[in-house]
C-alpha cells in the first residue's frame, strides 16, 4: 500500500478583473482525479465549463438543487458547455470532481456540489461525449466571473493497484 | 484538515500562489482498476485503522442489461439485516428520495452506468466513511454519485448506515441488482483522510 500523500496544488488563480472565462492549460496527466473549487465573490456569478477547447455540441448535464422551499432537477443535452450553475443567483462555492480525466478509453464524467448559503445548494453530474484525456478546463460564464473569485485546481493520485 | 506544509515560491506575478498550503491530509491507500474480464465484486481489506475518515472515489459501469445500476456496500463481510439507506435524486425531470431500513448492505446510489448505457459512458461517485475506525459509534457513510447519458441520467446524494460499532477493517462492493460484473476500465480507489 502506497502512503505517498496526494491532493496536491497544480494551479490557483485569482482574478484580478471580472472576465468571462478562466483557463487551466498544459494540465499534467500524472494524477488520477482533478478537483476544482471554485470560490466567487458575489452570489451572482454563473459559470459553465468545457474541455481541450472543445466548442461543439459534446456536453450535457443534470442536476438537482434546492432553495429552502422547493427541489427541482434539470436536464441539458448537446450542449457547447457543462451548465454548473442553474438558479438565477448563481453559485458562488462549487467543488468539481473530475474522475480518470487522463485515461483516453472513456467519455469524461463530472460531479459538482455547488452551495449558496442565501439562495440555493446542489449537484450536478456532467458528461463530455470525448474520450481524450482532459488537458484543459476552461471556465465559461455567460456574463462575467467577478473580480476576486479564486479558483483551485487541484491532483489526486491513487493508491497501489 | 490540518495543514502540516506551507511552501512559498516568491515569485512575482506567478500564476501559483505566492504562499501555498499543500494540504497533505489525503493520502491512498489502494485502488482496483478492473481489467478486460471485468470483476463481480471489489474488496478493500486489512484497511489501516491510522486515520480519521476514508474515501472511496468510484468510476463504474456494469454488465446489467439496462442503462444504470446501483452499487452496494458492505463493511466486514457483514451480510446480516444491519444496514439502512437514503437518498436524494434528480433525473432531468423531478426530484425524488427514497430510503430503506433492515437492509443487507447500504445502496450506495441507483445512478451508476451499465451496459446499455452509451458507449464509453460511466457513472462516477464520492464516498466518504466517517470515523470508520471508531469503536464507539455505528458508521454512516454519504454519498454524491450521477451519471449523465446525454440526455437521461441521474444525480444524487446518498447516505448509509452500518449499525455495528466494530472498527471497519474491510469494505466490499458489488451491483446492487445482482451478480453483475464491474466492466473494464472501472476504477475504485480507496483514499485515508488525516483527521
Amino acid at each position: 500500500m502506497s502512503k505517498t500523500a496526494t491532493y496536491s496544488l497544480i494551479e490557483s488563480q485569482t482574478l484580478g478583473s471580472a472576465t468571462a472565462t478562466v483557463t487551466f492549460s498544459s494540465i499534467p496527466g500524472t494524477f488520477t482525479d482533478l478537483i476544482l473549487i471554485i470560490r466567487a465573490t458575489t452570489l451572482s456569478a454563473n459559470y459553465n465549463m468545457r474541455f481541450n477547447g472543445d466548442t461543439g455540441t459534446n456536453y450535457s448535464d443534470t442536476s438537482l438543487w434546492g432553495n429552502g422551499s422547493s427541489a427541482a432537477s434539470y436536464r441539458s443535452s448537446n450542449n457547447t458547455v457543462i451548465g454548473l450553475t442553474y438558479t438565477s443567483s448563481g453559485a458562488p462555492i462549487s467543488r468539481i470532481q473530475i474522475q480518470d480525466y487522463s485515461n483516453a478509453t472513456t467519455y469524461k464524467t463530472v460531479l459538482t456540489r455547488q452551495d449558496d448559503s442565501v439562495n440555493a445548494a446542489g449537484c450536478n453530474v456532467g458528461l463530455w461525449r470525448n474520450t481524450a484525456a482532459i488537458t484543459s478546463i476552461s471556465i465559461v460564464s455567460p456574463g462575467t466571473i467577478p473580480s476576486g473569485t479564486t479558483l483551485k485546481l487541484y491532483g489526486i493520485q491513487a493508491g497501489n493497484a | 484538515m490540518s495543514i502540516t506544509k506551507l511552501t512559498t515560491n516568491g515569485i512575482a506575478g506567478a500564476k501559483y500562489d505566492s504562499v501555498s498550503a499543500d494540504n497533505y491530509y489525503m493520502e491512498p491507500i489502494a485502488t482496483t482498476l478492473v481489467g478486460a474480464g471485468g470483476t463481480a465484486t471489489i474488496t478493500f481489506s486489512n484497511i489501516p485503522n491510522t486515520y480519521k475518515h476514508l474515501q472511496l472515489r468510484i468510476l463504474s459501469r456494469s454488465a446489467r442489461t439496462d442503462a444504470a445500476d446501483g452499487i452496494a456496500l458492505r463493511f466486514n463481510s457483514d451480510s446480516g439485516s444491519n444496514y439502512s439507506w437514503h437518498y436524494l435524486r434528480g433525473d432531468g425531470t423531478s426530484p425524488g428520495a427514497g430510503g430503506s431500513a433492515t437492509q443487507t448492505e447500504i445502496l450506495l446510489s441507483y445512478d451508476f452506468a451499465a451496459n446499455t448505457a452509451g458507449s464509453n459512458i460511466f457513472g462516477i461517485g464520492i464516498v466518504d466513511i466517517l470515523d470508520y475506525a471508531n469503536v464507539y459509534k455505528y458508521k454512516t457513510v454519504r454519498i454524491l454519485a450521477g451519471n449523465d447519458r446525454n440526455g437521461s441520467g441521474a444525480v444524487g446524494l446518498c447516505s448509509g448506515l452500518w449499525m455495528n460499532t466494530a472498527a471497519t477493517t474491510t469494505l466490499t462492493l458489488t451491483s446492487y441488482w445482482g451478480a453483475n460484473n464491474f466492466l473494464q476500465n472501472s476504477r475504485f480507489s480507496l483514499y485515508g483522510i488525516r483527521g
